[in-house]
């Protein structure tokens, strides 16, 4: 009898343990999920201090910037609204767009991988200032295919003779482009909009003078 | 006294009672169902609020009537799902959505005061000491961030093993505890194991 009710109890046992073995809460459910927003600046630079910014209306493909020869298979269909948005986002933050033949102090770079893209911290030259040709290795970190990014450098203070400078603010939005979904141009305005809510610092102080934030 | 001693201590005084009385000799092998409620750090980390994942073995030798010696080797996960997080460090900011992991294997030595009859309800208590592996994983999209650490343990436990003829089950509550490990947080839990065992 003992014998008997022990087994009810293994066999109790049995299916608590399928049950909670088969359960998965907490995962992953849809794409937009795995969207990381990632935002790296330079801590020494008083972002507030900047007045204007000047950019092309061009999302360049990183990866044919590196290789030439490569085919271009980025998809463009979302490239208006992606330059639309962060211009929107730049002069809610008080920073005036002009045109990049004029003095500006920042230059906005806009690119894209259309396959897996590794940034590497480094010193080296990211970005040609005469050319307008940009190289990104900033950063240890793998964006995985379809990332965009957001680059703002100190062009004032680029190198005088080489004409290169290092960013000083970038924003990533991970592998939004890999596969353009019914939601791609959601998962777009929401990552490229949290890009500046996780970055407060990026505010002129002109604005916030003539808003009376800052007297 | 330091870590390594006490441990030392331990393990002397586990092949001491081993080697010692040869009182009834038995051995209770068990398997065990066990889930878990996190505190302190471990809870803080983790975000969870109870594990349903968790297993565990263990055997145990009775060396008197009422006293066993014996080692436990159990597996207790948490996990939660964080949508909207930042991940801040000095210079860079990560926003998504977080999947948060501890992975804790606790391996004991272990000594239990047994109450009771033999073949009847038989409350007990006892100490675990040993060691504790435990993996906190922090994972935003494709990325992860993760840390291995041994932590010296101790545990704690309380149970009840019921009635049985050849086939045991059991119950116990234990409070695990991995101390702080360097800059690395305790780990910390209390588990509730669901036996079966054989003697």
């Amino acid at each position: 009898m003992r014998t008997r009710s022990l087994a009810g109890w293994l066999a109790l046992l049995t299916m608590t343990v399928l049950v909670g073995a088969g359960c998965h809460p907490g995962e992953i459910n849809e794409i937009s999920e795995l969207d990381i927003v990632a935002t790296f600046y330079d801590e020494t630079v008083d972002f507030g201090a900047f007045q204007t910014y000047a950019m092309e209306d061009t999302i360049y493909n990183l990866h044919v910037l590196q290789d030439p020869t490569a085919e271009d298979n980025l998809d463009r269909r979302f490239d208006a609204e992606i330059i639309a948005q962060v211009k929107s986002e730049m002069a809610a933050r008080g920073y005036a767009l002009v045109d990049t033949s004029e003095a500006h102090d920042l230059r906005l770079g806009l690119g894209a991988w259309d396959t897996p893209g590794s940034l590497v911290y480094s010193t080296m030259p990211w970005w040609g200032g005469s050319s307008g040709y940009w190289w990104p290795s900033w950063g240890s970190v793998d964006f995985t295919k379809g990332t965009l990014l957001v680059l703002l450098a100190d062009w004032a203070n680029r190198d005088p003779v080489s004409g290169e400078f290092d960013p000083i603010w970038t924003g990533g939005l991970d592998g939004v482009l890999e596969e353009s979904g019914s939601n791609t141009a959601t998962r777009l305005e929401r990552g490229i909009s949290q890009m500046y809510i996780q970055s407060p610092y990026l505010q002129s102080n002109v604005t916030k003078v003539d808003t009376g934030e800052v007297q | 006294m330091n870590r390594s001693r006490i441990i030392l201590a331990v393990a002397v005084l586990m092949s001491l009672l081993v080697a010692g009385p040869a009182a009834a000799n038995e051995w209770l092998w068990g398997l065990t169902y066990e889930t878990a409620v996190p505190v302190g750090d471990t809870k803080e980390f983790s975000q969870d609020s109870f594990s349903w994942r968790g297993m565990g073995f263990e055997g145990r030798s009775f060396i008197y009537q009422e006293m066993t010696v014996g080692f436990s080797v159990s597996w207790n996960v948490f996990h939660s799902k964080l949508s909207n997080q930042t991940f801040s460090q000095p210079g860079q900011d990560l926003h998504g959505t977080q999947l948060r992991d501890i992975n804790a294997v606790p391996i004991y030595l272990n000594m239990h005061y047994y109450g009771g009859q033999r073949y009847g309800w038989r409350p007990y208590f006892g100490l675990n000491a040993g060691t504790m592996y435990a993996e906190h994983r922090l994972d935003m999209g494709l990325y992860s961030f993760r840390e291995e650490n041994w932590h010296f343990a101790v545990a704690p436990e309380i149970g009840i093993q019921f009635p049985y003829d050849r086939l045991l089950g059991y119950f116990s509550i234990r409070w695990n505890y991995g101390m702080k490990s360097g800059e690395i947080d305790e780990v910390n839990y209390f588990s509730f194991r669901f036996g079966i065992g054989l003697r």
